[in-house]
């Protein structure tokens, strides 16, 4: 695994055993920050750990990369990975579906996600709660396709960051 | 008997206390697949439940997983008809998002949590 310290943190995936310990990795490495406070931290925390493990479930073969950066008032999440041309289509649908939902709707869904969902591996909850803890929309944007084996995208958090507020914006673009 | 669960990178300890009738859950809950955790957590739980029906559960948790929060809301379903259950929910007073979940869990196992600030 290499860390690379690009504002707050870059970390590139390449094996199983980098995905083992990307949680200390994090948490070491985002708790040792006094600038921001900790509220901010468990949610960039929070957030981090749902864009890994739905790249673990649905795609872990390639190579990906999280970077976390704050830039102008926000603290950004990107989260770059590949899959397949359909993985890639029914992710941008349910991110669409994710970013039409209000607040008190994705409170809901994500209750009757926990009390329904019958799979073994996932909740179908990760960018459910993306979107409500960040309080933005959910970004996603095809940066290249080789072939319909290989989508190569981008998923962008974004959370507000203000010292002293909680107030929020939200822009549905990605840059 | 098993006296605790030890914790692993991505999964709580787990300890009992048969004298105050405490099972403790502590520590980050997120792994990928939470089954296993949750299985042998379940053994856990039904051999103490066998000593006593009185259980105290203290949840503890500083992270959990979106997959794992199903399994814990399964857990504490499965739970619930078979032991006399008093849920203790710890937060750190700067963490609103742990209160969230405690209080989202609260009113999904349709039972009263006693909320705990460490």
């Amino acid at each position: 695994m290499k860390i690379l310290n690009h504002e707050i943190l870059t970390i590139d995936f390449s094996s199983n055993s980098d995905y083992d310990s990307f949680f200390d990795i994090i948490t070491n490495k985002i708790n040792s920050i006094e600038d921001i406070e900790k509220p901010y931290l468990k949610k960039i925390i929070i957030c981090a750990i749902e864009l890994i493990q739905n790249n673990i479930i649905h795609n872990c073969k390639e190579v990906s990369r999280l970077e976390i950066f704050k830039k102008d008032n926000f603290i950004i999440l990107d989260y770059v990975q590949s899959t397949d041309k359909q993985i890639f289509e029914n992710l941008v649908k349910h991110i669409k579906f994710v970013n039409e939902l209000n607040f008190e709707n994705i409170s809901l869904k994500i209750k009757g996600n926990i009390e329904n969902t019958k799979s073994n591996i996932g909740s179908g909850n990760g960018l459910l709660t993306c979107r409500l803890k960040t309080k933005n929309f959910v970004n996603i944007k095809l940066l290249e396709a080789k072939s319909e084996d290989e989508y190569k995208f981008i998923i962008r958090l974004k959370i507000d960051y203000y010292e002293n507020t909680n107030s929020s914006s939200s822009k549905n673009t990605i840059g | 008997m098993k006296t605790q669960i030890p914790a692993q990178a991505k999964t709580p300890l787990v300890e009992k206390d048969l004298e105050l009738n405490i099972i403790k859950i502590v520590g980050v809950l997120i792994p990928e697949n939470p089954m296993l955790f949750f299985e042998e957590l379940y053994s856990f739980t039904e051999e103490f439940l066998q000593k006593t029906k009185k259980l105290n559960l203290h949840v503890d948790l500083e992270y959990f997983n979106t997959s794992s929060a199903r399994y814990l809301y399964d857990y504490l379903k499965k739970i619930i008809p078979i032991s006399d259950l008093q849920l203790t929910w710890f937060y750190d007073s700067d963490d609103e998002d742990i209160l969230e979940s405690g209080k989202e869990f609260e009113e999904l196992c349709k039972i009263k949590f006693e909320f705990v600030e460490k």
